[in-house]
């Protein structure tokens, strides 16, 4: 890197650190397994490294979604190689029809639907909700946090969620049901106890569908994240 | 030399500018929808023209949760009983997480039903709770229909759609502050969930919360992998069914919807294909009689 490129890339450094407040990029674990990939991706999570890609001058996007694919080739069926999170930063080598040819933080190139990712850098929108959590995320965090933090849950409710506050968490398979204060209503008779039934059959059959349902719902209906 | 590092301070200045920029939207619009009181004209317009005083401050998700669940209660007690075909359930639930994989705030764990009601209408609760009617499932011809109804409908909660446009009582702000929980003062939490209820049931959100869902629910079914134009057909279709009620009392004309989810299929958008699956929805269509 010649003395303008490193001036170049100082200087995006530092516009970009504005653009993301404190928005820290945290590692995910290496081979830690997304709670919401989808069928036939990467377990692979790249992390959120706008800075670096910048710095080859390309114009920089950043994801959308809270994840996306990025695929080997423009088809929509193309092979995933990488899973991103929500703000995660590409740069931009070329553009196929709906789709943009990217590079990731690894030097490996590949495809994303243009309409899933934007030019402005990600910002501290859920700060409020972060520190509303009962201090789970401090006030600087971002959801690019956030978001990593659920998708390290473990496949079949082994780990607690960490996003609760402390006295809250709740195991994410085996506890989850109607609240409180909403049961308490029907027992002061607000509402019907078969109202209440059916509330708790409406928790109970989205605690019994778990990742590898889903997974098998879009193969068996070919649905494929662009 | 000379040109590429001018390139770089200006690509810094657009960076800061973009960031600046954005940021104050994001203050205005919460503020805007910020919650004290309402206007005798009603609450949309008033909320839309910012007349409303106050800052959002968003209620952690177990006290969502909390409305989102009232509010339940209150769906199968009003607007009609769960349907009792647990494969229909399963099949809804199973469209509606395929959405929500995609979606932000993946904190949120979702939950739909079917509701038996003879009135075209789907709704959310806070904290994730969506309903779909058997007279909107039978008016759907495919499951990138039911997508589309379905991500609308997650939007509402992601963006805490319910929860900036109703009234929000002291109480409720302490709450949301951290002061205490629902389950403190019940007459409150009750008053707060028939709030909630009125607003989906009968009154309707924000009419720029509806199209800011119809918007963002469009991108977010193909971001799923479903065809995009799912909601804009449900709409349409809706639009010509000459009925009342539902969702034709509680969101904005369908020409309205459908006229602005065309413009937001004329960019990108609307060259994506993605699964439309006709033959999977007929047949569960099919177990609906």
């Amino acid at each position: 890197m010649n003395r303008t490129q490193q001036v170049a890339a100082l200087l995006l450094l530092s516009a970009a650190t504005t653009a993301a407040g404190a928005q820290r990029a945290v590692d995910t674990p290496s081979g830690t397994q997304s709670n919401n990939q989808p069928a036939g991706s990467s377990p692979s999570v790249q992390v959120a490294r706008p800075i670096a890609q910048a710095a080859g001058g390309g114009k920089v996007v950043y994801i959308k979604s809270a994840t996306a694919d990025i695929r080997s080739g423009a088809a929509a069926n193309s092979p995933v190689l990488a899973t991103l999170k929500k703000g995660a930063g590409l740069t931009v080598i070329g553009e196929e029809g709906a789709r943009l040819r990217v590079r990731l933080s690894n030097g490996q190139e590949g495809y994303i639907a243009k309409f899933n990712t934007t030019t402005t850098a990600p910002q501290r929108d859920e700060t409020a909700f972060a520190s509303n959590r009962g201090g789970a995320r401090g006030a600087g965090e971002s959801e690019t946090i956030a978001a990593g933090r659920a998708h390290t849950e473990q496949q079949g409710g082994g780990l607690l969620r960490d996003d609760r506050g402390a006295g809250e968490q709740r195991a994410y398979s085996s506890a989850r049901g109607l609240q409180p204060g909403a049961e308490k209503l029907a027992d002061e008779g607000k509402y019907s106890q078969l109202a209440l039934k059916q509330a708790e059959a409406m928790e109970a059959l989205a605690r019994k569908i778990d990742d590898s349902d889903i997974d098998a719902f879009m193969r068996d209906g070919a649905v494929t994240a662009p | 030399m000379i040109k590429t590092t001018i390139r770089a301070l200006l690509a810094a200045s657009v960076l800061a500018l973009a960031a600046c920029t954005t940021t104050q939207i994001q203050e205005t619009v919460r503020t805007g929808y910020g919650i004290a009181g309402r206007s005798e004209q009603g609450d949309q317009a008033a909320a839309a023209a910012g007349n409303i005083v106050g800052s959002f401050t968003p209620l952690p998700l177990t006290q969502e949760e909390e409305l989102g669940g009232g509010i339940a209660l209150a769906a199968f007690d009003t607007i009609g009983p769960r349907h009792s075909d647990e494969n229909i359930q399963r099949y809804v639930n199973l469209v509606g997480r395929t959405i929500a994989r995609r979606a932000s705030r993946p904190e949120i764990e979702w939950r739909f039903a079917v509701v038996e009601s003879p009135s075209i209408n789907a709704f959310a609760g806070p904290g994730g709770y969506i309903f779909v009617t058997t007279a909107s499932l039978r008016l759907m011809e495919n499951e990138a229909e039911l997508a589309g109804v379905l991500a609308h409908e997650i939007i509402h909660v992601t963006q805490r759609h319910v929860l900036k446009t109703m009234r929000r009582s002291q109480f409720v702000d302490g709450v949301a502050k951290g002061a205490g929980t629902f389950g403190d003062n019940m007459q409150q939490y009750s008053n707060a969930v028939t709030e909630s209820e009125d607003l989906l049931l009968n009154k309707g959100l924000n009419r720029d919360f509806e199209l800011e869902a119809d918007a963002m629910g469009i991108e977010l079914a193909a971001m799923a992998g479903y065809d995009p134009r799912g909601l804009l057909e449900f709409v349409e279709r809706s639009g010509r069914a000459n009925a009342t009620g539902g969702w034709l009392q509680t969101h904005p004309s369908a020409g309205d919807r459908a006229a602005r989810m065309r413009r937001v299929l004329s960019g990108d958008l609307g060259t994506l294909s993605g699964a439309i699956n006709r033959e999977r929805f007929q047949q569960i269509k099919g177990r609906l009689d």
